[in-house]
């Protein structure tokens, strides 16, 4: 018999609707809400011993706090394996229950499996680390969704491994890793060239990322003075790094005051970024974040300046953290009432 | 006075060796190479840039690691016309692509050299395996290798010089390096003067004509360079020495196959253009295999990068010009590596499919950690792209009983006859960029 706790947000776990999605994480005995459809499809004496809920807005905001408070509660009842979900195409709950799946994994060295829409943004955070079945994009799919997961849940719970993505209708980690193929790829191109040119379905063996489409903010036009800050990937530091913002791969960003200077003075901040020479930049910072030239701007009346810069370093950044990055700048900025951005890029 | 045949054929007379073994007289009798090592040191130590040259075999199976690999040269001896051997560098630039040569199939001259000061190290490391799990990523695994190793002057390596262009590294070292691959191009030279006089296994032949067949569809090879020596100089514009970028060229294909151009600088193992690599081309003779069957295959266009948005739009328009003037309906362009090349293939790519010509392309992969698609830069038209893998995947080394080219690894601080792991990237050919190895990344 495999005991199974089974994750649930404030809604699907009957405490209340948008009104409770404040709440930390509870837990109660056996199966609760969804958990009582996921219990009909489980196999042999397999069983939910508990369930833990969280409320949407206290997972999203809490951070490591609150998946850590979760995974307390989770623990508590011993379980073999936890189901999260199914959280279909939602943001925040599809975030939880990857982020609680992924830390009953690494943290509590038991298997986890959840069920989400391929589009959603709980699977493009968190499809790497944890088993995620591949569902319909609404609450409609609950039926097909929770039988899937149960039959996952008690193969993990049995100690069985998961076959390939396209075995178990999971979603890919996501990553690529290298095969071997029957031809070799030179004889590959000219088949996949002579199919495209013939006008028939031909599938690229290497996908082109999907990038969120990135809409042009509307001109400001007031002709007021407007709130500009500066903001860089090319990792501009003061001098000597004393954050140890790294040359590459960022997770983080830095903040630094800004407000007492006309420019950049050469030596005072410098570039750490490692993908480019940083040569001119360390000789002139102003040339990779023009505040010389925006302070300039200020005083006759143009503009008026954030006083921060914020930097991070672009170099190697993966796609999921520099999107992030640059979502909390960008929610930092308008708090403080920025109207536009200039970012000095490499 | 026009007398000569306005063709330009190429017959590889193709010679199969089985074994290579050392003995008094390098000769070559029923498929078995024989070696005088001592004759080939003595020939190999004369150049002055290099203190001492040896010269051993090793066969696949073996548990043996190549380490501080520069090159491999599939051994090669033009007989029609004479003294035309690896144009420019063991001769002054030569007619090539042309008339007969030999080979000797299943074997490679692979040079090593100990690394110097005031040379480029990032991307040097090149290693191989001829056993264990690692040989199947090199396609050196599975030849006969003749390593001839070099050892630098004592002044070179006691040198303080610090180089100007980091890429290049200083004079001396430039020099060295060249030293190193010229000895692999005279093996390679001596070991097929063995064919002279006899007759090959079988004749591979190479021949452009139009194809007999109408209406097949028309392909050219957008073929982007990484550094190497074409007709012995650093190809024009080529990478990070060149400085301002040429516009691309057309070449023959047969000029590629037949010495004309010669690995010139140590570009990441995985993708280093091997001189082996290039005289058996895989796209080439793809192309050439399939030429008035199924394919009409119009030739070859050489392009580099530029390093400014002018440049690589210049370049761009004009590759894709050429391309279309050779009567391209199909285009594969391959993407040498690295960050800038991949901007002008993909330009190049989008212009083609604007201009009304399909394009397909090969490329190696990039991609280390979750969320990381791999790719530098991308176009929405490169919908086709065969993958020649992804050379950021980590792979294990086990231990070896032998290790040839040096004591120590140059990044990876590991005993280099020991386990370690490494990214792919430092396996030589691994992931290289002409498609000539049955590796690809998937998603998983």
């Amino acid at each position: 018999m495999a005991r199974i706790v089974h994750y649930l947000n404030q809604f699907f776990g009957g405490l209340g609707g948008e009104d409770q999605a404040g709440m930390g994480p509870v837990s109660e005995p056996g199966p609760v809400g969804s958990g009582r459809g996921l219990t009909r499809f489980l196999e042999g004496e397999d069983r939910i011993v508990g369930t833990v809920i969280g409320g949407d807005n206290y997972m999203a905001q809490g951070g490591s706090r609150a998946v850590d408070e979760a995974i307390g509660l989770i623990a508590g009842f011993d379980p073999d394996v936890v189901v999260a979900g199914p959280a279909f195409g939602s943001g925040r709950y599809g975030l939880a229950c990857g982020a609680v799946c992924k830390a009953v994994i690494e943290h509590l060295g038991v298997p986890a499996v959840t069920g989400l829409h391929p589009d959603s943004p709980g699977a493009a955070d968190y499809r790497a680390w944890v088993p995620t079945l591949a569902t319909a994009e609404t609450a409609a799919g609950m039926g097909t969704a929770l039988e899937r997961l149960a039959h996952l849940a008690s193969r993990l719970g049995r100690g069985e491994e998961l076959g390939s993505a396209a075995e178990e209708g999971t979603l890919t980690k996501g990553l690529r890793r290298n095969t071997f193929e029957g031809l070799r790829g030179s004889t590959r191109a000219i088949e996949m060239l002579l199919t495209k040119m013939r006008g028939e379905p031909f599938a690229t063996e290497w996908p082109l990322p999907r990038y969120e489409p990135a809409e042009a903010s509307e001109p400001i036009t007031t002709g007021a003075p407007f709130r500009l800050a500066l903001v860089t990937e090319a990792g501009i530091v003061p001098a000597g790094n004393p954050d140890r913002l790294p040359s590459g791969w960022a997770t983080d960003w830095m903040r630094y005051p800004i407000q007492d200077r006309e420019g950049f003075a050469e030596g005072e901040f410098e570039s750490v970024h490692g993908g480019i020479d940083t040569s001119f930049a360390n000789q002139d910072p102003d040339r990779q974040v023009p505040l010389d030239a925006a302070r300039s701007m200020e005083q006759v009346g143009r503009l008026s300046l954030h006083p921060e810069l914020l930097s991070t370093t672009g170099n190697m950044g993966t796609l999921r953290d520099m999107t992030r990055i640059g979502a909390e700048m960008g929610r930092a900025l308008i708090a403080d009432g920025v109207q536009a951005v200039i970012v000095g890029s490499t | 006075m026009n007398s000569g045949p306005r063709r330009q054929i190429l017959d590889v007379g193709a010679f199969d060796v089985s074994d290579v073994r050392a003995g008094d007289e390098t000769a070559l009798a029923d498929g078995i190479l024989t070696i005088n090592i001592e004759e080939l040191e003595e020939l190999l130590s004369a150049d002055p840039d290099l203190a001492a040259v040896s010269v051993e075999i090793i066969r696949p199976g073996e548990s043996v690691r190549v380490i501080n690999a520069i090159d491999a040269v599939e051994p090669r001896i033009k007989v029609d016309p004479p003294g035309t051997d690896f144009s420019g560098l063991l001769t002054v630039p030569r007619l090539v692509g042309t008339g007969t040569t030999h080979a000797l199939k299943g074997v490679a001259v692979v040079e090593t050299a100990l690394p110097v000061p005031g040379e480029p190290r990032y991307w040097r490391e090149a290693v191989f395996d001829m056993a264990g799990p690692t040989a199947g990523y090199s396609p050196l695994s599975e030849l006969i290798i003749v390593v001839v190793s070099c050892e630098p002057t004592t002044a070179l390596l006691e040198s303080e010089d610090r180089p100007t262009n980091v890429f290049e590294g200083t004079p001396e070292a430039v020099e060295y390096n060249k030293a190193v691959r010229l000895a692999g191009l005279k093996a390679a030279r001596y070991l097929a003067e063995t064919t002279l006089g006899k007759r090959p296994d079988r004749v591979d032949t190479y021949d452009l004509a139009p194809s007999p067949v109408n209406g097949l569809p028309a392909v050219v090879y957008l073929y982007q360079l990484a550094i190497p020596f074409l007709h012995g100089e650093i190809a024009p514009g080529a990478g990070a020495i060149g400085g301002a970028a040429h516009l691309p060229t057309p070449i023959h294909p047969n000029e590629l196959l037949d010495g004309a151009l010669v690995c010139g600088w140590n570009a990441i193992a995985c993708m280093r253009e091997l001189t082996y690599t290039v005289q058996n081309h895989a796209i080439i003779e793809d192309l050439y295999a399939r030429h008035g069957k199924d394919v009409d295959f119009r030739g070859v266009v050489l392009f580099t990068n530029g390093d400014t948005r002018a440049a690589k739009e210049r370049l761009a328009n004009h590759a894709a010009n050429l391309a279309i003037m050779m009567g391209a309906e199909g285009a594969l362009i391959n993407y040498a590596g690295g960050g800038h090349p991949a901007v002008d293939a993909m330009m190049i790519c989008r212009n083609l499919e604007r201009r009304g010509v399909t394009t397909t392309m090969l490329s190696m992969e990039m991609a280390a950690n979750p969320g990381e698609s791999g790719f530098v830069h991308f176009v929405p038209e490169a919908d086709a792209i065969v993958s020649t893998g992804n050379y950021e995947e980590t792979v294990l080394f086990e231990p070896v009983e032998r290790v040839i080219g040096g004591d120590a690894l140059i990044r990876i601080e590991e005993d280099p006859a020991g386990a370690f792991e490494a990214p792919l990237a430092i396996v030589m050919a691994s992931t290289h960029q002409f498609g000539g190895t049955h590796i690809r990344g998937e998603e998983y």
